[in-house]
């Protein structure tokens, strides 16, 4: 088992490279698992979203009491008064909606006059926005109908009138038991799309350096004229990168699995499990083919580099694949990161494991080795070549 | 002859396939992948009709209850429906909202309750929805009470009649946080001239490399030799960052804010620290290569990170919780001036940011300078 024992010798060289990606993607996933929890709610809560309120109209009953109203909907930011602290706050999501109320507000509105709030929204986030400016309109809509039909109305009695509203709020009950399993399988998702962005790299990293090293055109001659015949040397390398991938694979699982607060053993978890073994297969062919026919160790970093970045973006192991863009989906689409990010949001949205549910994700890993296949039949090219170079 | 130095040093560097490829080829590819990824991101979060269930108690009866039809012809807009509705029992509503096919469903009975599977908007909207219900269904009572001919002078009719009372303020260029991702990129590649400045100062010292003892037994001043060795990296790596603008600009179509004479200075500037940081490093750091490798890429990675190109939000949290730090981080000061040139009016920002930077770089020249100057070996 020489061979076995040097392809470890050469990957050895690159353990710190494998151990920083390693400690980079726990402590992301760490990150993530203090999110999950942090939004772990038992009890409903209205989704309150932050806003900052300019009031240019002086407090009087009537703004007071539509600025307690609006408490149920929004969370009020205090911030810097400077248009540059604004304007940030509104950049970067500290607030997604500026809203003035100007002056003569009040007495315009009372007397009947056409009269509007300004506001200054963010639009990545139009959802919250839409829902500010329902609750705006509702309140005031409402105000606008009780004095059009009151048309001797004290200010005191509007405002009674709006807020004492007998109406309790809706009850909002949240179905627990469907929680938990939920939220585990979310973790996993999380965690097995990234882990593959990992094992891109890695594997491109480390199985493409050592087989690089191992087919120079001098170490190719001296192997074929050395006694371990040529298929026992391949079988020897088959198995060393098989060895190496699956250890370095259970090693992030086994971790993956520590980490997640609501781990449970389930279906859905060996399935994730299953299917990432099958994306190792793909990446370990495709650094396979990378490690013999690149001559240049600088090389194959930049390629490791490149090619992790794009199957990750395009697959959808970064950004989730609900939000990507039509085109960026049919691109992705030719990717095998794509169908195993897909197979993974399958599994993880799963909520029985009948034959009909399980036939796609069976489908999106038949895809992946479809994919395994093409590799190494150019891996076979390559090799053939090369092969009748050296002698 | 001056030039004869700078036209084959200029060669050298473009034959550097490493450094071309990661100044060249990884930022169009980095910024291409962006594109794809971000763009959409946001594009698609209007409003969307929510799927609910609606379950009736039975035994409920209730002639004065609108819910039901209410539900039904709620819009988002003309012809989009707020909600879409399926009456289901309790069993079967609450195992479509296990399986995700609802959102939320409402039991109508003595007092509307809704059970949903977590919080959220649309778990909001729906909820808020039931409550304007319950209000305007209240409203419509309140009036009546104090004026019973309401209904005959169009109630109703004012209740549908919905208005909006917002309008929104134009204030020129719209906040979009996926530039920040851009940004960085196009200030991480002006940084990444540590790696050039690095080479520069490495070939020019005889300890450091066999180029380097070859050029100090040379009859050429080595002070003169390695400003048009920088001048000849400033040259090509800003080559790589034109190429990258005009990717963005013309490809990509990423908005600057439209100052591109200001935006080039940035980058420029941004470009002059990076090489000067890393004729720095590889003056006053005396470790191997490698060491000096490590140095520069993770601080140029490091600074990145903290502007927010991988994680946008981690820009914000710089500056609320450590707000020093944005002032002293290149690759912040370069892509805040783009930020600054995009959103704001006027141009103090800009220039508080490329000041900072351009004395930074002077203060890095000068410690290389003084690191370099009259550096003599007796024996190499």
């Amino acid at each position: 088992m020489q061979v076995f024992r040097t392809y470890f010798k050469i990957m050895k060289k690159h353990m710190l490279s494998l151990f920083l990606y390693g400690i980079m993607f726990i402590a992301i996933t760490l990150l993530v698992t203090f999110q999950i929890f942090r939004d772990d709610n038992k009890e409903f809560a209205v989704s309150k979203v932050p806003i900052l309120l300019i009031n240019n109209d002086g407090d009087n009953e009537f703004v007071e009491a539509f600025i307690t109203y609006l408490e149920g909907y929004v969370k009020y930011i205090d911030v810097e008064d400077s248009e540059g602290a604004r304007k940030d706050a509104l950049f970067y999501h500290d607030v997604y909606y500026i809203l003035t109320i100007p002056k003569g507000f009040t007495d315009e509105f009372l007397s009947g006059k056409e009269i509007v709030l300004t506001k200054e929204i963010q639009p990545d986030k139009m959802m919250p926005v839409q829902s500010v400016d329902s609750a705006i309109d509702n309140y005031l809509n409402m105000a606008k109908t009780y004095i059009n039909y009151n048309s001797e109305f004290e200010i005191g009695e509007l405002t009674n009138f709006l807020s004492m509203n007998p109406v309790e709020d809706t009850e909002i009950i949240i179905e627990s038991s469907k929680k938990k399993s939920i939220d585990s399988a979310g973790f996993n998702m999380y965690y097995f799309n990234y882990m593959g962005y990992i094992m891109i790299v890695c594997f491109i990293l480390s199985v493409g350096t050592v087989m690089m090293s191992l087919n120079g055109l001098d170490i190719s001659r001296r192997q074929s004229v050395s006694p371990v015949s040529s298929r026992g040397l391949n079988f020897q390398l088959i198995l060393a990168n098989l060895v190496f991938v699956v250890a370095y694979l259970s090693i992030l699982i086994i971790i993956g699995y520590l980490a997640n607060p609501l781990r449970s053993f389930d279906f859905g978890f060996m399935l994730m499990v299953i299917n990432s073994f099958v994306f190792a297969l793909v990446t370990l062919c495709i650094s396979y083919l990378i490690g013999i026919s690149i001559k240049e160790k600088n090389a194959i970093q930049a390629l490791s580099t490149a090619l992790s970045l794009g199957l990750a973006f395009l697959g959808g192991m970064f950004v989730p694949q609900e939000i990507l863009g039509s085109a960026t989906i049919k691109v992705g689409s030719f990717l095998p990161s794509y169908w195993y990010v897909r197979a993974n949001n399958t599994i993880g949205s799963l909520s029985n494991y009948g034959i009909k549910n399980l036939r796609p994700i069976f489908q999106y890993m038949a895809i992946q080795i479809g994919f395994a296949a093409v590799f190494i039949a150019m891996i076979l090219v390559v090799a053939k070549k090369k092969r009748q170079n050296a002698t | 002859m001056v030039f004869q130095l700078y036209k084959s040093r200029l060669k050298c560097l473009f034959r550097n396939r490493v450094n071309i490829f990661w100044s060249y080829a990884f930022p169009i590819l980095l910024a291409s992948l962006f594109y794809f990824a971000f763009t959409d991101m946001f594009s698609s979060n209007n409003l969307e009709t929510i799927s609910i269930a609606y379950v009736e108690d039975v035994g409920y009866k209730n002639d004065m209850d609108y819910l039901k039809d209410v539900l039904e012809e709620a819009e988002i807009s003309q012809g989009l429906p707020l909600f879409n509705v399926r009456y289901l029992n309790v069993e079967e509503a609450s195992k479509a909202l296990g399986e995700d096919e609802i959102t939320a469903y409402i039991v109508n009975g003595e007092g509307v309750r809704v059970y949903v599977k977590k919080n959220g908007i649309s778990e909001t909207i729906v909820k808020s929805f039931l409550d304007s219900y319950k209000r305007s269904a209240y409203t419509i009572q309140a009036i009546l009470m104090k004026n019973p001919d309401a209904l005959s002078q169009g109630l109703l009719d004012d209740i549908m009649e919905y208005k909006s009372f917002t309008s929104e303020l134009d204030k020129g260029a719209k906040p979009d946080i996926t530039l920040t991702y851009f940004y960085a990129l196009l200030a991480m590649t002006c940084m990444m001239a540590v790696n050039w400045g690095l080479d520069e100062v490495i070939n020019i010292q005889g300890n450091r490399s066999s180029r380097g003892a070859r050029i100090n037994v040379s009859p050429i001043h080595k002070m003169k030799l390695l400003i048009i060795n920088m001048l000849a990296a400033f040259t090509a790596h800003a080559a790589g960052i034109c190429l990258l603008i005009i990717y963005m600009l013309k490809v990509l179509k990423i908005s600057f804010g439209g100052q591109l004479p200001q935006m080039v200075l940035a980058c420029l500037i941004g470009e002059m620290f990076g090489l000067f940081f890393g004729a720095a490093v590889g003056v006053w750091v005396n470790k191997s290569t490698g060491v000096q490798d490590a140095i520069t890429t993770s601080f140029t990675l490091i600074s990145a990170f903290l502007s927010g190109m991988m994680i946008v939000e981690i820009k914000g949290l710089i500056v609320k919780k450590v707000p020093i730090v944005p002032y002293i981080n290149p690759v912040s000061l370069i892509s805040d001036s783009f930020y600054s040139l995009y959103y704001y009016d006027d141009l103090d920002r800009f220039y508080v940011n490329t000041s900072i930077l351009l004395f930074m770089s002077v203060a890095l020249g000068v410690i290389s300078y003084l690191g370099l100057r009259r550096k003599t070996y007796a024996s190499i």
